[in-house]
């Protein structure tokens, strides 16, 4: 713990102190209701509540868990299914010139739709909801994840694809030993990408109505009075949205320990 | 004594389509070029002479569009570790270790990790990086990374190395330090080689036998047995008959298509 904190870097700690300290003093003087800016402090216990309940009798009391859960589930779900496809996808166009000409243009036709585009036909075809919000979640996380997948795929130099023929790497080996891991940062930068879109349409999903979710506590509790929510619901995306990226490269440093792919957190 | 034939080009054409369009571009015409058994043999030419392209048909990476080429008297059909292949750019993957990249192609030969171990740490000893096994190939210096690019091909021991003009991307001290690593493993193994570049003095310290090839489309236009014993310092390039050989080479590639074996 001791030389964890030695590590830090305390260049990276001024900004969010100083703005956290800004915010503070301008709630301290109370010039500004705190149903336009709560303070840190109130905010603090509110967060507190939120996450074990007992101080405060809201609708919210000790809640945090199940709309987190509930949130990270249909991330999980809508990221993977993007995960999968936008690398099934890439790989595809990406090493095959026939599946290139095939999809390519298609896909990026499609992506030409803003993500929010779809949010009334997507509660058209299921329902307000689970269903409509794992598929915007999906189908937003789909593109940065596969087109990045594509060019990874597609732009993995010639001499090493040939190196490996020549040091006898046959049609599987040459996949998993070269032009997968040739392909790999480019594919993490896709993958980092869906994941930030994901909790993005997380937000929008949940917004439209569901009975759980860190997005319907944000627009449920400005009908409830209940504004102090909002923010705490806002910094609990956040925190989870950095907390899965950085899990996303661990997973992926773990997969290719080599020192290319390595990216900072 | 007859040598034995390792690679045999006859009659080789070869011409690539403009990016444009249907005016195709002869790059080479009719090569006919021998390599024998434990012989190493230089392609010299300008560069953009087609030298690579004859190189890369050696390895299997393309094909002929006329002529043949055989390898131990059969027709090559495509890549093999038997024709390992040193590029002008190192092409280490780098996100592999020097270990990890000299491992490689043992590995795909399924070769038993305790061989492998024993085999990787001799060869990165043959090539002088002893105590860099584990970098990566950024963390290392061109011309230590061509040494990975050479054990790794080595390692496999393969029946003919195919070098691409592999030192031409190093500063010259450099590139005389590697000739002699060459040499001197060329001294212990004695492998077969055919060995590109635009160096004339690379080709007569290196070469048994050098040929020397046009501009566009790619022509052999001289053939000339390199009359100097080994082992060959670097002094060499000093000696009057070295000197003359040189110049004799770089006048002929000078004022081409006029040299003795011209096709034109």
């Amino acid at each position: 713990m001791k030389t964890a904190l030695k590590k830090t870097d305390l260049l990276v700690l001024a900004l969010p102190v100083s703005l956290l300290a800004i915010w503070y003093l301008i709630a301290e003087t109370g010039k500004v209701p705190s149903y336009l800016l709560p303070s840190p402090k109130e905010l603090v216990q509110v967060l507190m509540d939120f996450a074990w309940g007992g101080t405060r009798l809201t609708p919210y009391s000790g809640t945090l868990v199940e709309h987190t859960v509930a949130s990270i589930m249909r991330v999980l779900v809508g990221f993977s299914l993007a995960a999968v496809l936008g690398l099934v996808f890439g790989l595809l166009t990406g090493r095959i010139s026939v599946m290139r000409r095939l999809l390519d243009p298609t896909i990026h036709l499609v992506r030409a739709v803003p993500g929010i585009g779809w949010l009334p036909l997507a509660m058209v075809w299921f329902g307000v909801g689970e269903k409509t919000t794992v598929f915007l979640i999906a189908l937003a996380a789909f593109f940065p994840v596969y087109i990045n997948a594509a060019h990874g795929f597609a732009n993995v130099p010639l001499h090493l694809i040939r190196a490996g023929q020549m040091l006898g790497a046959d049609k599987h080996t040459l996949f998993t030993s070269v032009i997968l891991p040739a392909a790999f940062p480019s594919i993490i930068v896709g993958l980092r990408l869906g994941l930030g879109v994901s909790w993005g349409y997380l937000v929008l999903g949940e917004l439209t109505g569901v009975a759980k979710g860190l997005g319907a506590v944000m627009m449920d509790s400005r009908l409830l009075g209940q504004t102090e929510m909002i923010p705490i619901a806002m910094i609990s995306i956040g925190l989870l949205g950095k907390l899965t990226d950085m899990l996303l490269i661990k997973i992926c440093n773990r997969v290719y320990p080599g020192n290319v792919g390595k990216v900072a957190g | 004594m007859m040598a034995q034939q390792a690679l045999i080009a006859d009659g080789v054409h070869k011409s690539f389509s403009a990016p444009s369009g249907k005016n195709s571009l002869a790059v080479l015409e009719d090569i006919s070029v021998n390599v024998n058994q434990g012989e190493i043999v230089a392609l010299v030419g300008p560069s953009g002479c087609g030298k690579s392209t004859l190189l890369n048909i050696a390895a299997g990476f393309e094909k002929p569009d006329m002529g043949q080429v055989l390898f131990m008297g059969k027709a090559i059909t495509g890549p093999s570790p038997e024709r390992a292949v040193v590029f002008q750019s190192a092409s280490l993957f780098p996100w592999l270790t020097v270990k990890e990249n000299i491992a490689f192609g043992l590995e795909k030969a399924k070769v038993k990790q305790k061989i492998i171990d024993e085999k990787c740490s001799e060869f990165i000893q043959l090539v002088g990086l002893t105590g860099f096994e584990n970098y990566y190939p950024n963390q290392l210096s061109g011309g230590m990374q061509q040494r990975v690019a050479l054990a790794r091909v080595l390692v496999l021991e393969p029946k003919m190395l195919l070098m691409d003009e592999p030192f031409a991307a190093l500063d010259a001290q450099t590139r005389l330090a590697m000739q002699q690593v060459l040499l001197s493993i060329s001294m212990a193994i004695k492998p077969t080689i055919l060995f590109i570049t635009h160096d004339v003095e690379e080709a007569l310290i290196l070469a048994d036998k050098v040929y020397v090839m046009s501009k566009l489309p790619g022509t052999i236009i001289r053939e000339l047995e390199v009359p100097f014993d080994r082992p060959r310092p670097i002094s060499i390039i000093g000696d009057p008959h070295f000197s003359k050989l040189k110049s004799e080479i770089l006048e002929q590639l000078f004022y081409e298509p006029c040299g003795s074996y011209s096709t034109c």
